[in-house]
């Protein structure tokens, strides 16, 4: 029988049995993390992203098994680092988050942004946030966070 | 109760599939919808799966002299990154779903799923592509009109996988192409209209109308021999077989598209004048 491993925040797992069991049960009921939410079941509404190796993924539609030999990052992990201190400072400085069910997604899709390190138009970042729904905020607040974390970087530059 | 394979090579794969029926799961952008089940449940899939995203065989994208090849296995955001591929295909799936069901959905996914609204097939229908096909038997190589036979059905033969697409080069002079949908982002589309303007002659592929990819080769030549806009957009009408479903109606769809087409004559008609 083949020996199956996958990384989950820096550690490595065996995966066991069915191999089409979603990415987001693994996660949440076998490893009892629950930064990654559950809600549209269907991809579409982004509160369920992950980093594999370091892109987002729907974790809801990810079988078990196209992770094998690579790395997932949750949101649980990415909050440890600085980029996502910088990310956070803003959601709150603006007032972004209301009821916060969305914002662990929207925080991976913010990410997947910034490190393409490059400029973007606000029709591009609603593009890039697409697949990120918020029924609180109405969404400028989070438009205008992704607008200021763009400016600092081109600050330090 | 299914049983899930993840074998290590494609060989392995077609031995397998050789063997018994199963259902290869790629990205899993479609199939782990459609098999939807509770929180937490197992996944409600009606036979046995096959893990094939992993497979490296079908990865990659090259070019030939005469065309693109296109691993089944390429993801949308790959396609959309390529530095190889033209730029009417890049845009054309640059305007699917959203960046992180880009980096799952695979080009192979798309085609094999054969949804009547798949963006991908107008593509491979413009561009005359072939499909390559692989079993423990041996290999066949299948135009991409001939391979889907209707919504969700294709040729694929049980003990098949689609290993490649080939999309002909030529030299494109211009394109056309515009996306109906609800929103402008992470939308299904209502229609889908391609237009490609080639040294040689014009291609025009309509998606999600009919169930499966509108292309006339006939109504192509009186285009290029510059018959009238009305015998055109009639020719076209006696060809759409819409009907009224979740996005759209029958009537919506088919003024849209003859919207589409006619603008596009207009516009095209100014260009050979100017």
């Amino acid at each position: 029988m083949m020996r199956y491993e996958f990384m989950l925040n820096g550690t490595s797992y065996m995966v066991e049995g069915d191999l089409t069991r979603r990415l987001l049960d693994v996660i949440r009921e076998d490893h009892g993390l629950m930064g990654t939410k559950e809600s549209c079941q269907e991809g579409e509404c982004g509160a369920c992203l992950v980093f594999i190796d370091d892109e987002i993924y729907n974790s809801c539609l990810v079988p078990i098994g196209n992770v094998i030999d690579h790395s997932v990052v949750t949101i649980e992990h990415f909050s440890k680092s600085t980029d996502y201190e910088r990310i956070a400072k803003a959601y709150l400085d603006t007032g972004a988050v209301q009821c916060g069910y969305c914002t662990p997604g929207m925080v991976m899709a913010t990410q997947a942004l910034l490190k393409q390190d490059k400029k973007f138009t606000l029709d591009e970042i609603k593009l890039e946030l697409s697949g990120n729904l918020c029924r609180c905020t109405g969404y400028q607040t989070i438009f205008e966070v992704v607008e200021k974390l763009l400016e600092e970087v081109q600050e330090d530059v | 109760m299914f049983d899930s394979y993840r074998p290590a090579t494609l060989e392995e794969a077609l031995e397998l599939m050789g063997k018994k029926t199963l259902i290869p799961l790629a990205g899993g952008t479609d199939l782990m919808i459609r098999a939807r089940n509770f929180q937490g449940a197992s996944r409600n899939f009606k036979g046995d799966v096959i893990l094939i995203a992993h497979l490296n065989a079908l990865k990659g994208i090259t070019e030939t002299e005469e065309a693109y090849v296109i691993g089944a296995n390429v993801t949308q955001a790959e396609m959309v990154a390529s530095p190889i591929l033209p730029e009417f295909v890049r845009h054309v799936v640059a305007e699917m779903a959203t960046p992180a069901i880009r980096n799952a959905a695979t080009l192979g996914g798309n085609i094999v799923n054969a949804a009547s609204v798949a963006d991908t097939l107008p593509i491979l229908y413009a561009c005359d592509a072939k499909l390559i096909l692989k079993s423990v038997k041996g290999e066949r190589i299948v135009n991409v009109e001939d391979f889907v036979l209707a919504k969700y059905k294709t040729d694929r033969h049980p003990d098949e996988l689609l290993i490649s697409i080939v999309l002909p080069k030529f030299q494109i002079q211009s394109y056309t192409y515009q996306k109906m949908g609800q929103r402008k982002a992470s939308i299904l589309s209502k229609v889908s209209f391609l237009a490609l303007c080639t040294d040689h002659d014009v291609r025009i592929a309509i998606g999600a109308l009919n169930d499966t990819v509108l292309r006339s080769k006939e109504i192509e030549k009186m285009i290029a021999q510059k018959k009238p806009k009305t015998e055109i957009l009639s020719a076209y009408q006696a060809l759409y077989q819409s009907h009224d479903d979740k996005r759209s109606t029958k009537a919506y769809k088919e003024r849209v598209v003859n919207n589409l087409i006619g603008k596009w004559l207009d516009e095209k008609h100014e260009v050979n004048n100017g």
